[in-house]
């Protein structure tokens, strides 16, 4: 669906490149997460995917045809959610989803469906302007779905959003999956990436470090133990390898004797794993020393 | 921004007529000051399509626009045309209904023609230049200057006037100063067609480095 080959771009005004010799590949109905810090060149690689930027080197493919030759049509196949609202904020949500429909080849037939989706209905007639950047946010998800692109582009697609609307929006993410729709998402939570992507790349500096699922990935860096948190008159916790645990004695008199509060394995977090990984904290560019 | 060309023909016919009882030489820059008028309202669409841009910049929409699925600058492209029609469109109606000086047909159109340049010349300099939309009323104020600056040509010894040959605009007026004169009149249009569309470009190269690189 997607195929990147040495992909290298350069800011005119920069000396160095921001996006130095990557390679991936996204299948159809995968999500795929580019995680990493603020300017290791997530957006810069998602802007030349949507053809913002064009003089980069290496070769991409995306639906078959040589992305350099695509023309204007390639943009009814994708749809792009962008990090920052960008709405006409004299317009209704109504208004500016009508109008900028208009523009492909596939439109909704009723838009009242896709904004009751993510909380947006009884908004629909209010102007954009009265928004809170969250409800902004989730019209920028609805106008990124709304023509039934074949590839989806998001941009830090919950940023802004609380708890119960970064969930409608993700519910919807796995949704379009389901329905055999590719996602793209550029993010620095791990938690939103950890969730939905099937796979995920590192990147750094605008290398990628590593690309695998997040659970493989997960598996890298933690433990193979359990933590068994228990009551004894007192709490007292204790760690058992899991390899032997189901005949591991210890373990199996902890759990008939005492009052068990928790068991957890400890695997590490994918953010455990990026600093691992790179040694950068993905809320920064500081290396972690 | 509609009603500008018929409060301007209301003025010439009515204000400058009367005023020139008063002042009889006025009647000998009749034609300037149709000229100046001209330009002031051929330009009020670039005002307006440079706002709505630096808006649209403003709040990011710019970006998405570029992503809808039609040919490269199309809005962009669309605007300037709309721009010019209505550039023309108001020159046109304000040199034939202006009662003080009288073109022939072919006159009215190659004039509006050079007149429907001005709007992207303005634009294009504002966005270019502008970083927000304080700058650029600033900035489409000084221009408004500009646009009369070619009248002091017509007030300096013979020949001096062609000095002022860089600023596109001189070649409007002097298209109209000699529309009786057909091959001062044609090198004066092909100047202005020539000096507008050079800067116009140059401006929109700019404009486009500055957005999009």
């Amino acid at each position: 669906m997607i195929e990147v080959k040495n992909l290298v771009y350069r800011y005119p005004k920069n000396k160095g490149a921001t996006v130095k010799d990557i390679s991936f590949s996204i299948d159809k109905g995968e999500i795929f997460g580019f995680l990493g810090p603020s300017g290791a060149g997530k957006s810069t690689t998602q802007k030349i995917l949507i053809k913002l930027l064009t003089n980069y080197l290496g070769e991409i493919t995306i639906l078959g045809h040589n992305h350099k030759k695509s023309d204007s049509g390639y943009f009814n196949q994708i749809g792009v959610c962008f990090e920052l609202p960008n709405h006409y904020l004299k317009l209704t949500a109504l208004e500016n989803l009508k109008y900028f429909a208009e523009f492909y080849r596939q439109k909704p037939v009723d838009f009242i469906p896709l904004l009751e989706r993510v909380g947006l209905a009884k908004d629909a007639d209010t102007k954009v302007e009265k928004f809170s950047k969250g409800m902004k946010m989730r019209l920028n998800f609805v106008r990124s779905v709304m023509h039934n692109p074949d590839i989806l582009f998001l941009d830090e697609p919950t940023s802004g959003m609380d708890p119960v609307n970064a969930r409608k929006i993700k519910d919807i993410i796995l949704e379009q999956k389901q329905l055999g729709k590719t996602v793209f998402i550029t993010t620095h939570n791990m938690h939103d990436a950890d969730e939905l992507c099937d796979r995920i790349a590192f990147i750094v500096e605008g290398e990628l470090k590593i690309i695998d699922s997040p659970k493989n990935i997960k598996q890298m860096g933690g433990k193979r133990v359990v933590q068994v948190e228990y009551e004894n008159g007192i709490i007292e916790s204790q760690e058992f390898l899991m390899e032997g645990l189901a005949d591991n004695l210890d373990f199996l008199d902890i759990l008939r004797k005492n009052h068990i509060r928790s068991i957890h394995s400890k695997e590490a977090s994918l953010e455990d794993i990026f600093i691992q990984v790179t040694g950068k904290n993905l809320l920064s560019h500081e290396n972690i020393v | 921004m509609f009603f500008l060309p018929v409060v301007i023909i209301l003025v010439c016919r009515v204000g400058i007529a009367e005023l020139s009882q008063y002042i009889p030489f006025l009647t000998d820059y009749y034609w300037l000051i149709v000229a100046g008028f001209t330009s002031v309202t051929a330009s009020t669409p670039a005002f307006l399509i440079g706002f709505i841009l630096l808006d649209e910049r403003d709040e990011n929409i710019h970006t998405v626009l570029r992503i809808l699925p039609l040919p490269e600058n199309f809005i962009l492209k669309i605007r300037i045309i709309f721009m010019m029609v209505l550039g023309f469109a108001f020159s046109f109606l304000i040199l034939a209904f202006n009662g003080l000086v009288y073109f022939t047909f072919l006159n009215l159109l190659t004039i509006s023609i050079l007149f429907a340049l001005i709007p992207p010349v303005l634009t294009f300099s504002i966005l270019a230049f502008a970083k927000n939309k304080i700058e650029a009323a600033t900035i489409y104020k000084a221009l408004s200057v500009v646009i009369f600056l070619p009248v002091v040509a017509f007030f300096t010894p013979d020949n001096c006037e062609y000095f002022f040959g860089v600023i596109p605009f001189f070649w409007t007026y002097k298209a109209i100063q000699s529309a009786e004169i057909f091959s001062l009149f044609s090198v004066s249009f092909l100047a202005g067609i020539t000096t507008h569309t050079a800067l116009a470009f140059f401006l929109y190269r700019l404009f486009q480095k500055k957005w999009f690189s």
